[in-house]
């Protein structure tokens, strides 16, 4: 699904003290699975999946998906793909704080009608959350029932990929093992990329890559 | 179903918010009611610039030796089956101020007749409502809210000191809102100037039709008097306008201050809305839209504030007084319109492009 070449990301380009967050290498992604991104902080594995998802536009290099070059490719192209294909859980859950935790999930979805409302209902009681619960604001969920919205978030569309970056650091480890539980449960058709400095919460990832320095370690474990 | 993307969800679900930026444009709408006290002005004249197109006064000119022309002219349009002359009538030079909604005060018009007769002819054409039946020589006759605007009631007798350049007594109003003063006063001799009227033409064929019986004899016609009262009251406007721009930069700079705090908070959210795909067009469509929402329902409640101000105004104070505030304006709608768009188009198109701008991937 994912083909990439020779991907480079400079920071302060212009500058004397350039900072390489990818230091040109080549990866190929499956169309389904859960594949880990691990590496310490600062290594390049969140800068690695922007560049993935189109959020951010490598340096040099190309990302194709699909066949499609993602790094020549329109803003407009850019964003049909992230709307229809791809989702997103981020480490913070970002839900918007004045819309309750269903319209978080609808504010995602590309149609808008009874069947979408539905299936985001069901999306969050398969996600462990309580009919009661669907009409709160972010403030009074907690930390995990807000990453389960935002996982819902992610979903409500039934991307092809699904991005999510450090998305159980907030968490406990009761959470932690529920949200990957979920994205396992999604990887089964599905490609779901998970960035984390936490090696416990791949112990279910059908794949892991181990980023330092920008640069793919040789320890790439499948 | 309701769409939490839409403006009109996160207004209601961010009363407090909005109420804060609609406060701000709502001062914008106060524009408004400054245009409607500028133009109520014009409300004291609007009687007379109509007297002054529907009769036409006539006078000598010095240069005509012995009032020949003038004589012969009054002798034409005697002739005119249509026309009614009414000798020893015309504008005098006795002026009654009165006090004006702005609060300052203004002076206009007045006009003599020579017979009671004449007065109740010329009231009847004009179309003046009352009862004109104790009108006699020395009689004045103000509109009722010009007399109410100088504390006068029927009875008084009015000299000098109120403007007149004698002594008349107040013995008819008239229910027209006409800030003129007519007085009747008979004069024999010095037929130095006349009322032109029709019941059957309009003012404008009278003058036309005494043009051409005067034809080129020498004789003052003197031309309605609206464009020239209008050019005297044109500084009000022009300081209404100043004051309009200065106002809408200074609520432009705290408008776009306030909002531009209220929107960095929500930066992440709008991050997320370019993470998940929303396009920029769709940003851009709904900070707009949250804006002139909150614009829209600010400056209809504003000016729906001011008219039930302006009602309340008008019936407990301007009204007895002898005074009268619109309730609607060109100048007032001209003035909102330039005020919420100096607001609005600079907030919509910088938060709009800001916000385009977010980035998820910077938090």
């Amino acid at each position: 699904m994912f083909e990439v070449k020779n991907i480079s990301m400079i920071y302060d380009m212009d500058t004397d003290e350039k900072m390489y967050a990818l230091k040109g290498f080549d990866l190929t992604l499956p169309d389904k699975g859960l594949i880990g991104i691990i590496g310490p902080s600062g290594s390049g594995k969140s800068t690695l999946m922007y560049c993935l998802s189109t959020l951010k536009k490598p340096t040099e290099g190309t990302v194709c998906y699909n066949g499609t070059e993602l790094t020549t490719i329109s803003d407009s192209e850019r964003e049909k793909i992230r709307r229809k294909e791809f989702g997103f859980v981020f480490q913070k859950h970002y839900l918007v704080p004045y819309m309750n935790a269903l319209d978080n999930v609808l504010v995602a979805a590309v149609d808008r009608n009874e069947e979408t409302r539905t299936r985001a209902k069901e999306f969050l009681a398969g996600l462990g959350l309580l009919e009661r619960e669907l009409g709160k604001r972010p403030a009074k969920l907690s930390g995990g029932q807000c990453q389960r919205v935002a996982i819902a978030r992610a979903m409500i569309n039934n991307p092809k990929v699904v991005f999510a970056d450090e998305p159980t650091a907030s968490l406990d480890h009761e959470n932690a093992f529920n949200v990957m539980r979920i994205l396992k449960s999604y990887s089964a058709d599905r490609l779901v990329l998970v960035v984390t400095h936490d090696r416990s919460i791949l112990s279910e990832a059908d794949r892991i890559i181990e980023i330092w320095d920008g640069e793919i370690s040789r320890r790439e474990t499948e | 179903m309701k769409n939490p993307f839409s403006a009109f969800y996160y207004v209601k679900e961010n009363k407090g918010r909005s109420l804060l930026i609609g406060c701000m444009f709502f001062l914008a709408a106060m524009v408004f009611l400054a245009g409607n006290y500028i133009h109520s002005s014009y409300y004291y004249w609007d009687g007379i610039f109509e007297y002054s197109e529907t009769v036409t006064d006539i006078a000598v000119l010095p240069t005509d030796e012995d009032f020949r022309d003038y004589a012969s002219v009054i002798e034409d349009i005697d002739k005119d089956p249509d026309l009614i002359v009414m000798l020893n009538s015309g504008y005098a030079a006795s002026v009654i101020d009165w006090k004006c909604t702005l609060g300052f005060t203004m002076g206009g018009h007045c006009a003599r007749y020579n017979t009671a007769d004449d007065l109740r002819t010329a009231f009847r054409i004009l179309g003046y409502r009352g009862d004109f039946s104790k009108v006699h020589e020395g009689s004045v006759v103000l509109s009722r809210a010009f007399a109410a605007n100088k504390g006068f009631q029927l009875g008084d007798v009015l000299g000098p000191e109120d403007g007149l350049h004698g002594e008349f007594t107040l013995d008819a109003l008239i229910e027209n809102d006409i800030f003129a003063v007519f007085f009747v006063e008979k004069e024999e001799h010095n037929l130095v100037r006349a009322h032109v009227m029709s019941a059957t033409l309009t003012g404008r064929e009278v003058r036309e039709r005494v043009e051409q019986i005067a034809g080129g004899r020498k004789i003052k016609i003197n031309q309605p008097i609206r464009s020239d009262v209008k050019a005297q009251l044109e500084p009000i406007n022009i300081i209404f306008y100043v004051a309009l721009f200065t106002l809408s930069i200074v609520l432009s700079v705290c408008v776009n201050s306030v909002i531009s705090g209220q929107y960095m908070k929500r930066m992440y959210e709008f991050g997320i809305y370019r993470a998940i795909g929303r396009t920029k067009g769709e940003i851009r469509r709904k900070c707009s839209a949250e804006i002139a929402l909150t614009d829209a329902i600010a400056t209809i409640t504003g000016v729906a504030a001011i008219e039930i101000y302006t009602f309340l105004m008008n019936e407990l104070y301007y009204i007895p007084h002898g005074q009268y505030l619109p309730y609607f304006s060109i100048l007032g709608l001209i003035g909102l319109v330039i005020a919420n768009a100096l607001v609005l188009v600079p907030v919509v198109l910088l938060r709009g492009h800001a916000m385009c701008k977010a980035d998820v991937t910077e938090f």
